[in-house]
């Protein structure tokens, strides 16, 4: 079981912003969680990590590879963030450090982790960076963020997560405002980076496609509950609930 | 007999008649080297300009070491056109849109607006086309957040391009109508805009394009900051009722599944030039260049 989520209550000043979430994920399995903006899918892939809001009151229980995530103590989650669950963020100018070069940033999580010595983690960023598909890599891996292209960026943060090989790798919205050339790109980059670490994937997206493309299963976030959740391919077939099928019919995007 | 003179020697101003706004040989570079991609997407060092005309020397060096944004670009657009431009992120496509509309000046090139050329930096208050231009243009940006003044209610912002042109109540009057228009009814009217979501506010950004009647609509990006839902709803706004009222439509976009929907002509940029232009049934069936082939791909990818 890679991830259980049981009855997770997120609240803050009594508004139940994730209201009784429950469901299961095997290993190795790509999910992914849609809905429309406010519904909360940011949120959950953020409390699968342990970072809520600082005035939030939470409820249930997050297991991720048999670890209860509410349970644990500061330090010990510090050890699990980047190393065993990795997250990519939204907006990779957002989430880079501008003041640092690429390759000390994607290098960060090995340093943190003792899991190499300095010039080790490295060689190892940089081999990374050709990993995620970056041309010209043994170069850019001395510059800065702003001197790269939104795309670039987004591989940037995809190797920084993947460094450590962890054994889940949440994404949050991972091809938002990409071109559709270098959606795909990524897209194909997440299946096989994932496959060569075997690690699991779990997906925040409102596009379809980057779904079907991506996943296995699929959850769909309504105002804080989840409203489906199940094999995508069977989810899609028959949806049962009115903003599945809404989605459908509203394929566009 | 003089007439036909200049004609035979190629002295007549060759001026554009009927179409709404003509783009002749149109480059655009930055002076310094200004660092948008570290690819090197864009040739930079001296080239060759395909204008056939002498570059004046004051622009000489700059065109040598800058970083060319825009080169050669060539579009005409006539009356109810609506013309894609699509393209990859950094391509160039929201400088051309803010050339057209005067807000960045060009290095080489001319712009005919209704056959009249405008004059771009000093130039400009000798002409005035740039003005008619303006006045005639609605614009609608990428991120609707930022597009409005916080401090003003819905309606203010809305008659805000009416402001000289009409008295404050009517052009109130018809900021409300055209709220009314894209489906925010008078409740909305006196609420700011931290008090409505994206799409309404995406929706308001319409109506204050619209409400001085603009011949030419200028749409950067605006389904891009929405999501799925709203972008339908916008979309289907769109086609209803708004297509129908400017005669010509410019939609900036990066993906095509919109593009199909509201356009008859597109102009494929890549790198800062137009690789492929034109009849959108025909460039999307047929693709002539690999850039356009692979974007089609990619959509046909992504729409399973």
């Amino acid at each position: 079981m890679a991830i259980r989520v049981k009855d997770l209550v997120v609240a803050i000043a009594g508004k139940n912003l994730l209201d009784n979430i429950s469901f299961e994920t095997g290993i190795n399995e790509s999910v992914a969680i849609m809905g429309e903006s406010g519904a909360g899918k940011t949120l959950l892939a953020l409390s699968l990590l342990g970072l809520f809001p600082h005035n939030a009151s939470v409820g249930g229980e997050i297991n991720i590879f048999g670890k209860n995530i509410l349970n644990l103590t500061k330090r010990e989650l510090t050890f699990v963030r980047g190393k065993e669950i990795a997250l990519v963020f939204q907006e990779p100018s957002a989430a880079l450090n501008p003041l640092m070069s690429v390759y000390k940033q994607i290098a960060e999580p090995l340093l943190i982790h003792r899991l190499a010595r300095a010039k080790e983690a490295k060689e190892k960023a940089i081999f990374y960076l050709g990993q995620v598909g970056i041309n010209d890599y043994e170069k850019k891996a001395f510059l800065f963020p702003h001197q790269l292209s939104g795309g670039e960026k987004q591989r940037v943060l995809i190797a920084q997560a993947l460094i450590t090989e962890p054994k889940l790798l949440i994404t949050d919205e991972p091809t938002a405002a990409l071109d559709p050339i270098l959606k795909l790109q990524i897209i194909d980059l997440l299946t096989n980076m994932t496959k060569k670490i075997g690690a699991s994937l779990f997906v925040v997206t409102h596009e379809l496609p980057v779904a079907k493309l991506l996943c296995s299963k699929m959850g769909i976030l309504r105002n804080g509950r989840i409203c489906e959740f199940g094999p995508l391919d069977s989810l899609l077939a028959s949806p049962a609930d009115d903003y599945t099928k809404s989605l459908l019919t509203n394929n566009l995007f | 007999m003089l007439a036909a003179l200049v004609k035979e020697c190629g002295l007549e101003r060759q001026m554009p008649s009927g179409n709404m706004l003509d783009i002749r040989n149109l480059v655009k570079i930055y002076p310094r080297r200004r660092s948008l991609s570290a690819e090197g997407d864009f040739p930079t060092g001296s080239f060759v300009l395909q204008t056939g005309k002498d570059i004046p020397f004051w622009k000489n060096r700059s065109l040598k070491s800058g970083n060319i944004v825009l080169s050669g670009i060539n579009l005409s657009l006539d009356k109810g056109d609506r013309l894609a431009l699509v393209g990859a992120s950094a391509s160039g496509k929201s400088t051309l849109a803010k050339i057209i509309l005067g807000l960045e000046p060009i290095s080489v090139g001319e712009i005919f607006y209704r056959g009249e050329k405008i004059c771009y930096g000093h130039k400009k208050s000798k002409n005035g086309a740039l003005k008619k231009l303006r006045e005639e243009t609605g614009l609608i940006l990428q991120d609707p957040r930022s597009s409005f003044d916080p401090r003003m209610d819905m309606v203010s912002s809305v008659a805000e391009p009416l402001w000289g042109r009409q008295n404050i109540e009517t052009a109130k009057e018809a900021a409300e109508e055209l709220l009314d228009l894209v489906g925010l009814d008078s409740r909305y009217c006196k609420s700011y805009p931290h008090q409505l979501s994206g799409g309404q506010l995406q929706r308001a950004a319409i109506a204050r394009a619209m409400v001085s009647g603009p011949k030419l609509l200028i749409a950067d990006e605006m389904l891009s900051a929405l999501d799925p839902g709203r972008r339908k709803e916008i979309l289907d706004l769109f086609t209803d009722t708004i297509i129908k009222r400017p005669d010509s439509l410019i939609f900036i976009a990066h993906d095509l599944t919109a593009v199909k929907y509201l356009c008859n002509k597109i102009a494929v940029i890549n790198h800062g030039e137009i690789v492929e232009y034109g009849d959108i049934s025909l460039v999307l069936s047929k693709p002539q260049h690999p850039y356009t082939l692979q974007l089609v791909q990619a959509d046909a990818a992504l729409n399973i």
